[in-house]
């Protein structure tokens, strides 16, 4: 029996290579996201261990604990232990002149022998006082030997240059490696003892100790563990790597994701295969029965059918690990080149990098042979002297019920997620219910999608003439395989969609939660009013920037509250935005009021407000500066609601640190004279000798946060408040201009100085950029699905055409033209591609929009944006594929001799 | 009716198809069969002809030279006063599509096209919409097959479904219609039905027929029988009965 079946499997070669691609591509994405991560994390592992130097083991407290003395004393009696040392890193930021930059602070022993970070200048700190840097930061701040650095004692993010500043003198310029942990920002060594005078939240702790000698690292370990005991935990230098290699979760979650796609590739394969193996029995049904007429059983049929694809299955799966090995090492090496400093290094192959995707590869086509196995046990002798293939079965009472279950809990299950809960519970909810009512929709599949292809067929063919017409008929007379072929294809184009539904949606919600706020491509702002004209100017020189505005400005006192004059040229601003007419439409002696000023100060348009004089020459951009610096304790603006982190100008007092000086400059209350002023505040006469301080109200801002400003020209400005100065720079950029590249040329020039850049455009920017990138790579791996989804179509197509060959002739004696049945065949598969990728559109779409919103719930404003343009490309792109897929077999249906197609039986 | 053997002492108009010299050699060297010899031929229009010959003799390959199937060696071929000689595929194609007519032994519909569908397949394929009604008419009442046009040829008797690939094969009104042993498959009743529709596809629908058969009984039913054997021509008869066939046949074969 054996023999029959390599005898079949050489004579079926050709029909059977095409689609075991599908198990090779499959196959070959197990393989390369092994050896892919195997050697992203050895090169990890390196860069880890970089850090250990010389230290044979490292002694950690639990949970990131700090190291108390005494251990480090007990690691230095341990026999055999030449040096030890304490580390300690604290995150902490560098400033340097006016240069403020992350920084990570190290502990390193004087006299060390661990030999990290390499001295590349001078010599390690030794007393405290003395700081080592690393060179590239000294370059980039141009500080050498000699030079002194500050260090922030309090860093949470915003730099505070009010507060204390440790001044350090560096003695040395170190190499830290290329260790993850130091790779941002500045890298400063410190004595153990200057490091606990700057901060007592050291982040990481450990002891280090060098061998003596030949001492082995396990044993050196061993003895430590023996000393110091629990609660700490004593690794060898290579374990202490491997462990924050795996603690970091990179290569874990890299490993993840990728096989969670090969797995994607691998069910499209195994529907593929299955197909196939379908396809491939009913051409064989007349073998098959001769063999059962000459006395084979149906055990031996079975059998017979399972060796042949287990064969199959390890033949493409062994070419699919070649192939795997070959591309890893290829998209590897591009992304070092492409990124410096992508990990990737050279590994040895690892055994599971070809044991599992050979197991898989295998596991997978037999899986897929088993039905179509037992379908050709069925097949009976007498089949062999009929012309008929063996009867198919019905859909099967079964499927039919198990689909309609399927979709029925998958669809309640949605709604629940959906409408009902939007808690965790709800998005599992949601989430089971999408892959159930997918489930349905793949088991519905034969009473499905053939009408649907008749549906498309019946519209194409009106266009295309005979080709379309026949193309259609034929691309349902066998609803099975046509559902198979077309569902492969469902699965990637659906999850592809999710993912472009999923991008566009939270993008439009961006965008329009940022609309809603203050409208600006770009703003420039300080918190402490003092932009210098030189950084304006440079920003004017950014090319692709139309428009600029210049906001001026300082902070008074009203009755006790503290507001922001933003002064502002309405026609620059104008020209910035149009989303804040009442502002855009100011002119000299007008002002517009924030409506939480204009409610304490009982102001309505029409009234007049007089304006004190400015309490001090601290300036603000009275139009905020951004979410979450509002300083809610502040006394100005603590009486009035805070909504916390709003954007734009509802939040106009972040960074002040100025007295709440309530009642400084005011007169006295009540002293208004007219009916048109507003009572109690019309003090600010006297101060301001004799000038007219009174601007006419025409509207009030509205606002979300509690920001009191007050918005007038520049003119008025010049005259009430002589001393204001620069608090902000808008700028509008050209309609198509790279908001990406404008964004990095606004931060290279306000580096340094201590500005916020936001701005819609920013903001849009960065987001699209992060969801274009991320959405571009799964649609990449995605791709592999729809590419072997579309090797489905070209297979499926190559063995109707070798089932069709009579049918051809016949046509093509009845004058059908070689390229009418190109034609045919080109329609037929694009039909199943585009009926597979309308279908994947519609329901990725479905799910996109549900995996949103229960995972967000509906209140987070969620905008549901089908970005129709990339849907039509997938499908464009689908459609085109199933074209390609057809050349093939088209050309070799084609080619055939009308005269001994027809002689053939 | 004339039934002169030699086309060229005949006006060439009269002649629906006609071959001359016609070579047909397959493969190359050693390995190369002759199947047709220095064969001309000529059937006029409205007339009835069976070609006959033992296996062998090279009948299937002269009808496939004559209607556009097969490229010919050396020689010419004739449809109306079109040269098929020297014509490509596609040419071939479309000329087989406007002027020629098929009925062959078995697989003569496609299986998912209904009767009707099929009936029209090539006006459907040359793009035409429609046939001119009246003829589609009377073709498919003259075959009989006005209560079967809605179903699938599964549907069908081995009979009909050769009487519908007849009307299918007449619906362009060709300049000829070649039938290769189109009652191989059929039991004798049918197989009556068959040959008497062509027989009056050609008497009263004035169409022109050629029927490659080895079938004595069915030769019967032709205006003419030509002879062939062993690639060339041999003999030929008028008004044949089957002893006269068959005893023809014997005479061949000795």
């Amino acid at each position: 029996m054996l023999s029959i079946t390599l005898a079949s499997l050489r004579a079926h070669l050709g029909r059977l290579l095409l689609s075991s691609a599908a198990i090779v591509l499959a196959t070959a994405f197990v393989a390369g996201t092994f050896v892919f991560t195997d050697a992203m994390r050895s090169s990890l592992l390196g860069a880890f261990s970089q850090d250990l130097g010389r230290a044979g083991a490292v002694v950690t407290a639990p949970g990131d604990r700090d190291m108390p003395g005494d251990v480090l004393s007990a690691v230095r009696r341990v026999p055999g232990v030449v040096h030890a040392e304490r580390r300690a890193v604290w995150d902490a930021a560098l400033r340097s002149g006016d240069r403020f930059e992350p920084a990570t602070i190290v502990s390193i022993a004087p006299g060390s022998t661990v030999g990290w970070p390499k001295v590349v200048q001078g010599r390690l700190a030794s007393r405290p006082g003395e700081t080592v840097l690393g060179h590239d930061a000294a370059q980039r701040g141009g500080v050498g030997i000699g030079d002194t650095v500050g260090v922030p004692l309090h860093w949470e993010g915003v730099v505070d240059r009010e507060r204390e500043t440790r001044k350090l003198r560096v003695v040395g310029l170190v190499d830290p490696g290329s260790a993850p942990r130091y790779s941002s920002g500045a890298f400063l060594g410190v004595t153990d003892e200057q490091l606990r005078e700057l901060t007592d939240e050291v982040k990481v702790a450990s002891v280090l100790a060098v061998a003596a000698g030949e001492l082995p690292p396990a044993e050196l370990a061993a003895r430590i563990d023996r000393v110091v005991g629990r609660p700490y935990v004593v690794r060898t230098a290579e374990e202490q790597a491997q462990q924050e290699v795996s603690s970091g979760g990179l290569t874990a979650g890299v490993t993840a994701g990728l096989l969670a796609f090969a797995g994607i590739a691998l069910f499209v394969a195994g529907i593929v295969i299955a197909n196939t193996f379908s396809i491939l029995l009913v051409q064989r049904t007349r073998e098959m029965a001769l063999l059962r007429c000459v006395g084979v059983t149906r055990g031996q049929v079975f059998r017979s059918m399972l060796a042949e694809s287990a064969a199959l299955g390890l033949a493409a799966s062994v070419v699919g690990v070649l192939t795997g090995f070959g591309l890893a090492y290829g998209v590897g090496a591009a992304l070092s080149a492409t990124f410096e400093g992508f990990p990737f290094g050279a590994v040895a192959l690892s055994a599971t990098a070809v044991v599992v995707p050979v197991a898989v590869g295998l596991a997978v086509t037999i899986g897929a042979a088993l039905l179509p196995a037992r379908a050709a046990t069925r097949i009976p002798p007498v089949a062999a002297l009929r012309d008929q293939g063996i009867p198919t079965r019905r859909g099967g009472r079964t499927r039919s019920v198990l689909a309609m279950a399927a979709l029925l809990t998958g669809v309640a299950g949605m709604a629940v997620g959906t409408l009902v809960r939007t808690d965790t519970a709800g998005f599992i909810a949601a989430f089971a219910g999408g892959v159930l009512t997918f489930l349905g929709i793949l088991l519905a599949g034969p009473a499905l999608i053939p009408p649907l292809v008749r549906l498309v067929g019946a519209t194409l063919g009106r266009w295309l003439g005979a080709p379309g017409r026949l193309a259609a008929v034929n691309a349902v007379r066998n609803p099975r395989r046509a559902t198979a072929t077309a569902s492969a294809l469902l699965v990637g184009v659906t999850l592809m969609t999710i993912m472009s539904v999923g991008a566009a949606s939270l993008q439009a919600t961006v965008t329009a939660q940022m609309d809603e706020e203050f409208p600006v491509d770009f703003m420039v702002r300080s918190g402490e009013g003092n932009i210098p004209p030189a950084l304006v100017e440079d920003i004017r020189g950014i090319p692709g920037l139309s428009d600029i505005a210049i906001v001026r400005g300082t902070t008074t006192s009203l009755n006790g509250q503290k507001i922001a004059i933003s002064g502002v040229d309405p026609h620059q601003l104008a020209a910035v935005t149009s989303q804040l007419p009442s502002i855009c439409g100011l002119r000299p002696g007008q002002a517009v009021i924030t409506q939480p000023l204009a409610r304490t100060l009982r102001i309505t348009p029409g009234d007049t407000l007089h304006l004190p004089p400015a309490t001090h020459t601290g300036h603000q951009d009275g139009t905020g500066s951004g979410k979450g610096d509002q300083d809610s304790s502040d006394p100005a603006t603590a009486t009035a609601p805070s909504t916390g982190n709003q954007h734009g100008p509802g939040n106009a007092t972040g960074n002040q640190h100025g007295p709440g000086n309530a009642t400084g400059n005011q007169d006295g209350t009540g002293n208004g004279e007219g009916d048109r002023e507003t009572t109690g505040i019309g003090n600010g006469i006297g101060d301001g000798g004799g000038q007219a301080r009174g601007l006419t109200i025409t509207s009030i801002f509205p606002t979300k946060g509690s920001a009191a400003v007050v918005y007038l020209t520049h003119q008025d400005l010049d005259r009430l408040y002589p001393d204001a100065t620069i608090g902000g720079v808008y700028a509008q950029a050209e309609p198509d201009a790279d908001l990406l590249a404008i964004g990095a040329a606004i931060d290279r020039a306000t580096t340094g100085s201590s500005v916020t850049v936001t701005g819609t455009a920013k903001t849009q920017a960065t987001y699209s950029e992060l969801l274009d990138t991320l959405l571009l790579v799964v649609t990449a791996l995605l791709a592999v699905a729809v590419l072997i989804a579309v090797v489905g179509i070209a297979n499926t197509l190559a063995l109707s055409v070798h089932e069709r060959t009579r049918e051809s002739a016949l046509l093509r004696a009845l004058g059908l033209t070689r390229g009418q049945l190109r034609a045919t065949l080109a329609v037929e598969a694009a039909l199943l591609a585009a009926v597979g990728s309308l279908l994947g559109a519609g329901l990725g779409t479905l799910f996109g929009w549900v995996g949103l919103t229960s995972m967000l719930g509906p209140s987070f404003g969620i905008v549901l944006d089908v970005s129709a343009l990339h849907l039509a490309g997938l499908i464009a792109v689908a459609v085109l594929a199933g074209l390609l897929a057809s050349v093939l077999p088209a050309r070799r249906a084609a080619r055939a001799s009308v005269v001994s197609a027809l002689a053939s039986e | 009716m004339s039934v002169t053997a030699r086309p060229d002492s005949q006006d060439m108009r009269t002649w629906a198809v006609s071959a001359r010299e016609l070579v047909k050699v397959y493969g190359a060297g050693e390995t190369s069969v002759t199947a047709l010899r220095q064969v001309s031929v000529a059937f006029a229009s409205g007339t009835f002809t069976a070609i006959m010959g033992p296996s062998g003799s090279g009948k299937s390959t002269l009808m496939h030279c004559l209607a556009g199937l097969d490229t010919v060696t050396s020689g010419s071929v004739l449809l109306g006063d079109t040269e098929l000689v020297g014509l490509g595929d596609k040419q071939m194609t479309l000329l087989r599509r406007q002027r020629v007519g098929f009925v062959f032994q078995a697989f003569n519909l496609l299986p998912t096209l209904t009767a009707a569908q099929n009936i029209t397949l090539p006006l459907d394929i040359a793009g035409r919409r429609g046939a001119d009604p009246a003829w589609r008419d009377r073709v498919i009442d003259t075959l009989g097959l006005r209560d079967r046009l809605g179903h699938l040829p599964s549907e069908l008797s081995g009979g009909q479904q050769q009487r519908v690939a007849c009307a299918r094969a007449l619906i362009t009104r060709p300049d000829v219609v070649f039938a290769d042993e189109p009652t191989g498959n059929l039991d004798s009743r049918s197989s009556g039905e068959v040959l008497s529709f062509l027989r009056m596809s050609v008497h009263e629908l004035g169409q022109t027929v050629v029927m490659v058969t080895h079938d004595a009984a069915a030769a019967s039913y032709a205006d003419r029988v030509v002879f062939l054997r062993d690639g060339r021509r041999t003999d030929e008869m008028t008004e044949p009965t089957v002893e006269r066939v068959l005893e023809a046949l014997k005479t061949l074969e000795r």
